[in-house]
C-alpha cells in the first residue's frame, strides 16, 4: 500500500510518499509499524495514548477515516493512505 | 537580575498587537497616538519592526531635561518619567536619538516606553514572542546559540 | 460613543461635495458594521438595475466596531457595491490595516458616489478630507501607487488603490491595500477605475473607545486563547498558509483540474504550501491585530520569473496552477505577484484563462483568435504572458478581461464558463464536496467559498466532521455557515478567527465592545438578517432560482480520476431543503414572515 505524508507530518518521517510492504490489517497496527519505523517523535505526533490523535486528518482512498471505521478501518494491498495535521482553511 | 524588553524583529509579523496593547493598557481605549511602541514595516519587503524606548543606561534624554522629570533610579534598567514635573519643552524629543521620546498633544505629556510596571502589555499581547521581557543575559543566548549551531553545521559537514 | 465612531462619510465626486452625517445607530445594532453597514446604506440608496459602471453607482467602504481594536484577528473592512462581473450585489472584505486606519479617522463607512471628471485620490486626515488631483499617478502599478500617494501625504497613510486594472475596468479588477491585501472579487476596483478614483489615503488618531473595557479584555484573551490551542489558528496556518490545502484537496479528490474536467491532479504537490514554504517562503505576516499570521511574505529568485511580495495562497496556487493544468510554483507565484501589482483577482484570471485553454483544447478558439499564443492546458508561458496582457487589456487579454462568462458566451459557448452568477467557483470540486456546492448556487455574490466556507466540517473537520459525499444536512450547514460569517464580516472579524472561537465568543466581544447586548442568538440573527437584505437586492436586480444552479458539467459528467471519481454534484436535490430553511418559498424568494422576523419588512 502506499502511505502519502504532508505538511508537518512530512518533517517526522523526512518523505513525502512510501510503498508500505510489510503487512498491516488496518490502520491501527500500520500506524504502531510506522512509529516503530520513525521513532517516538513521530508515535507522539500520531496517537494520543491509544486513540488517534485529534489533530491529525487521514484519508484512506480519498475517504476520512471518520467515515469508515476510524482507527481501526481495513486495509489492504492496494489503499493509498494520507496523513495530515489538522493545518488549515482558505 | 534587572529585566529588559528585548526585540526579535526576525519574529515579527507586523500585526501591531504590541501598539493595540500599549494604548489599551495606558488608557483603556484604542488611540494610535497614545503607544508607546511603533511598528515600522516595509510593504515591498513585508518586514516589520518593533521600535520603543531602550531606557538607555547614558540616557540623552536625562541629560538634557531640565526639570528632572526624566529620570533613572540607579539599580534599575528603567528610565521613569513622572508627568508633575514635566514643563512641556519636548527637548527630550530632540535629544533622544531613537525618537523614541514623543509629545502628545491630546495628555499633554511625552510618551515613552515606561515597561508597564514592570509587565510589559506589549510582551503578553504579542502572538509571535517578537517582545520578550527577560533578564538581559538570558535574552541574548537564543541568538547566540542560532549562530554557534552554524558553526557546528559547518564543522559536522567537514 | 462605543466601539462605533457615529458618522458617516460621504464624498461626491462629480460635485465635489464632502459632507458628513450621522451614523444611524439603530442600523448599527442592527447590522453591526463593515459588510452588514455597508449593505445597508447602500441598498438603501442604489436601484438594483443600476449600471454598475456608471456613475450612478455608488461603492462603500466599511471597517467593523472589531477594526482597531486588539478583537483577535478583528481589523478587516468590507467593499459594497453592485459588481460588474456579476451584475449582483458584490462584497468584498480585505484585512491588512486600511480599515482600522478609517475607523480611527473616525468613520463607520465612507460612501463614494459619481464621477470624477479626471484622475482624483482621497486624502482623509482624521475631520480633513480632500480630494486630490491623481494626474501624474494614473498609470502606476500597485506599490509605485502607494509610495507615491505616500509621498503627498503622509509616510504611515494607509492606501486602498487600483492599478492598471481596475483603471482599465477589467472587470474582476480588485481594490489592492498595502500593496498585498486585495477586496479581491467581483470587479470592485473596476467600480473605482469606472469613477476615475485611483486611491483612498487614510491617517487617522481618533479613539475607539470601549463600553466595558474589563469584559473586553477577558473576552478578548479567552478568545485569543481558543484560536492559540487550535491546530489550524495556533499553528497549521502560521507554518504552512492557506496553500497547504493543496494536497489536502487532491487526496479527497476535489482539486479541479483543467477547468474543473476532473478533480485529481497529479503534480499538485508541486504547487503545494509544503514546496511553498521549502522554495519560495520569506517570513509569515499578519495583518491588523492578527494572532494567526497567515499571509506569506515570499520571493522567486528564478530570473524568468523573478518578484517578490506575498502568496500565492490556495486559492491563486489552484486557480493558475492545476486549472490550467500548471505545476510550475515560481511562475503560479509570478503571475500571483502581478495580480497584486496590477490589481486582479487570481481566482477570476486563473480560471478564466483555464476557460480559455479548455475551448481551445476543443477547437473553439485557435491561434487564430489568441495573437498567435498556444492556449494549451500546461503552458506555463502563455499563463504568464496572458496575466499581463489582462491586465494592461492588450490583444486576447482585452476579451478575457470580461471573465470567463462574457468571453465563453461570446463564442456561443458559455457551458465552458465555470461560474455561478457569472462568477468564477473557486478551489474545491463541488462534486466532490456536495455542501459547498450549494454554497456556490446560492451565495450572494456569485461563486464562492469563503462566505460558507463548510470545507471546514466537509473535509478538515473542524467541530464536526461531516461526510463530503453526502447530501444529509448539508442545506443546515451550508445555512449556518452563512449567517455566522456574515455577522462576523458585518464584526469587522477574519472568518479564520472560527479556528478556535464560536458565535458566542465573537458575540461576548461586541457586546462588550459596543454596550448593545448580542446574545449569540442575535449575533447569528444579524448575519441572517444581512444574508436576507443582500437576497432581496439580488432579486430586484434580476436575478432569480435560476442563477442558484451550477454550469451542467458538475451536475451531469463526473470526476474522472482520483479518490472522488464518478461523483457529481447534487446541488438541485439539496436546493429546496435549503430554500425552506431560509424561510422562503419554493422560487427561492424570501417571505413575508420571515422578512418580518429579521426585521427586513
Amino acid at each position: 500500500m502506499t502511505i502519502r505524508y504532508f505538511a508537518d507530518v512530512r518533517l517526522l518521517t523526512g518523505r513525502g510518499e512510501e510503498t508500505f510492504t510489510k503487512a498491516a490489517p488496518d490502520l491501527r497496527s500500520l500506524l504502531r509499524g510506522l512509529a516503530a519505523q520513525y521513532g517516538p517523535a513521530f508515535g507522539k505526533r500520531v496517537f494520543e495514548g491509544d486513540q488517534l490523535s485529534s489533530t491529525l486528518i487521514i484519508f484512506i482512498n480519498g475517504r476520512d477515516i471518520a467515515h469508515l471505521k476510524g482507527i481501526d478501518s481495513p486495509l489492504g494491498g492496494d489503499d493509498v493512505v494520507a496523513v495530515f495535521p489538522m493545518v488549515a482553511g482558505g | 537580575m534587572p529585566k529588559v524588553l528585548m526585540i526579535h524583529p526576525d519574529r515579527c509579523t507586523g500585526c501591531q498587537n504590541c501598539e493595540l496593547a500599549c494604548s489599551f493598557s495606558h488608557e483603556t481605549q484604542f488611540r494610535p497616538t497614545a503607544t508607546r511602541v511603533h511598528v515600522y514595516t516595509w510593504d515591498r519587503e513585508g518586514f516589520s519592526v518593533p521600535m520603543m524606548c531602550q531606557q538607555c543606561d547614558s540616557a540623552s534624554c536625562v541629560k538634557v531635561c531640565p526639570s528632572g522629570a526624566l529620570h533613572r533610579t540607579k539599580g534599575t534598567t528603567l528610565v521613569e518619567y513622572s508627568r508633575e514635573k514635566c514643563i512641556g519643552c519636548r527637548m527630550c524629543t530632540i535629544a533622544c536619538p531613537f525618537g523614541s521620546a514623543v509629545y502628545d498633544s491630546v495628555t499633554e505629556s511625552i510618551l515613552k516606553c515606561d515597561t508597564c510596571g514592570g509587565d510589559p502589555a506589549c510582551v503578553q499581547f504579542c502572538p509571535s514572542q517578537a517582545l520578550e521581557f527577560v533578564e538581559d543575559s538570558i535574552s541574548t543566548r537564543s541568538r547566540k546559540s542560532v549562530l554557534a549551531g552554524k558553526f557546528k553545521s559547518a564543522f559536522e559537514g567537514a | 460613543m462605543n466601539g462605533w465612531s457615529g458618522t458617516i462619510l460621504r464624498v461626491n465626486l462629480t460635485t465635489g461635495a464632502v459632507t458628513k452625517q450621522a451614523t444611524d445607530m439603530k442600523d448599527a445594532a442592527l447590522y453591526i458594521g463593515a459588510r452588514g453597514l455597508g449593505d445597508k446604506l447602500y441598498i438603501d440608496e442604489v436601484d438594483p438595475k443600476v449600471d454598475p459602471l456608471s456613475p450612478d453607482n455608488k461603492i462603500v467602504f466599511a471597517p467593523g466596531p472589531f477594526s482597531g481594536t486588539f478583537a483577535p484577528s478583528g481589523g478587516r473592512y468590507h467593499v459594497v457595491t453592485k459588481g460588474p462581473l456579476t451584475d449582483a450585489i458584490a462584497g468584498s472584505n480585505s484585512g491588512g490595516s486600511f480599515g482600522p486606519e478609517l475607523h480611527y479617522a473616525g468613520y463607520d463607512a465612507l460612501i463614494v458616489e459619481g464621477k470624477a471628471a479626471g484622475p482624483v485620490y482621497l486624502w482623509i486626515n482624521d475631520d480633513v478630507v480632500e480630494i486630490r488631483d491623481a494626474s501624474k499617478i494614473w498609470g502606476q502599478w500597485v506599490p509605485d501607487t502607494t509610495d507615491s500617494i505616500r509621498a503627498e501625504t503622509d509616510a504611515e497613510a494607509k492606501v486602498a488603490c487600483i492599478g492598471p486594472a481596475g483603471e482599465k475596468q477589467v472587470l474582476f479588477a480588485a481594490i489592492m491595500n498595502e500593496m498585498n491585501r486585495a477586496a479581491g472579487r467581483s470587479g470592485v476596483g473596476a467600480v473605482m477605475g469606472s469613477k476615475n478614483l485611483k486611491a483612498i489615503a487614510v491617517v487617522g488618531t481618533k479613539p475607539i473607545k470601549v463600553a466595558d473595557p474589563k469584559a473586553f479584555k477577558d473576552a478578548v484573551l479567552v478568545g485569543r486563547k481558543l484560536v492559540k490551542e487550535h491546530p489550524v489558528g495556533g499553528a497549521g496556518l502560521k507554518a504552512y498558509g492557506t496553500d497547504v490545502l493543496v494536497n489536502i484537496l487532491n487526496q479527497v479528490g476535489a482539486l479541479p483540474a483543467y477547468n474543473f474536467q476532473d478533480g485529481y491532479f497529479p503534480t499538485a504537490d508541486k504547487v503545494g504550501g509544503e514546496s511553498l514554504t521549502a522554495n519560495t517562503l520569506v517570513r509569515a505576516k499578519g495583518c491588523f491585530s492578527c494572532v494567526i499570521s497567515c499571509g506569506r511574505v515570499s520571493k522567486v529568485k528564478n530570473p524568468k520569473y523573478a518578484g517578490e511580495g506575498e502568496g500565492p495562497e490556495y486559492e491563486a496556487a489552484w486557480s493558475m496552477g492545476p486549472d490550467c493544468g500548471i505545476d510550475n510554483l515560481e511562475a503560479v507565484s509570478k503571475c500571483n505577484y502581478l495580480c497584486n501589482e496590477m490589481g486582479m483577482d487570481p481566482i477570476t484570471l486563473g480560471s478564466t484563462i483555464a476557460c480559455a485553454m479548455d475551448m481551445f483544447q476543443a477547437g473553439i478558439l485557435t491561434t487564430k483568435d489568441t495573437d498567435g499564443l498556444d492556449l494549451s492546458f500546461g503552458n506555463v508561458d502563455t499563463l504568464v504572458e496572458l496575466t499581463r496582457k489582462i491586465g494592461l487589456r492588450e490583444g486576447l487579454g482585452n476579451k478575457l478581461a470580461l471573465g470567463s462568462y462574457r468571453f465563453a458566451n461570446s463564442y456561443g459557448h458559455p457551458e465552458f464558463s465555470m461560474t455561478v452568477k457569472k462568477q468564477e467557483m473557486p478551489a474545491y470540486d463541488p462534486r466532490g464536496v456536495q455542501g459547498i456546492g450549494l454554497q456556490y448556487a446560492t451565495c450572494n455574490r456569485g461563486g464562492c467559498h469563503v462566505k460558507g466556507y463548510t470545507i471546514a466540517v466537509e473535509v478538515l473537520g473542524c467541530g464536526a466532521k461531516l461526510d463530503p459525499h453526502a447530501t444529509a444536512e448539508k442545506p443546515f450547514w451550508v445555512k449556518l455557515f452563512q449567517d455566522l460569517t456574515a455577522a462576523i464580516d458585518a464584526s469587522g472579524g477574519c472568518i479564520f478567527g472560527t479556528f478556535g472561537m464560536g458565535g458566542e465568543n465573537f458575540a461576548a466581544m461586541l457586546t462588550a465592545l459596543t454596550g448593545v447586548t448580542y446574545t449569540p442568538e442575535d449575533y447569528l440573527k444579524a448575519g441572517e438578517r444581512i444574508w436576507n437584505l443582500e437576497r432581496m437586492f439580488n432579486l430586484e436586480a434580476g436575478l432569480t432560482m435560476k442563477d442558484d444552479q451550477l454550469p451542467e458539467r458538475l451536475t451531469k459528467n463526473p470526476i474522472k480520476t482520483g479518490p472522488s471519481k464518478g461523483q457529481v454534484s447534487h446541488v438541485p436535490e439539496m436546493l429546496p431543503e435549503y430554500y425552506q430553511l431560509r424561510g422562503w418559498d419554493e422560487k427561492g424568494v424570501p417571505t413575508k414572515e420571515r422578512l418580518e422576523q429579521l426585521q427586513l419588512a
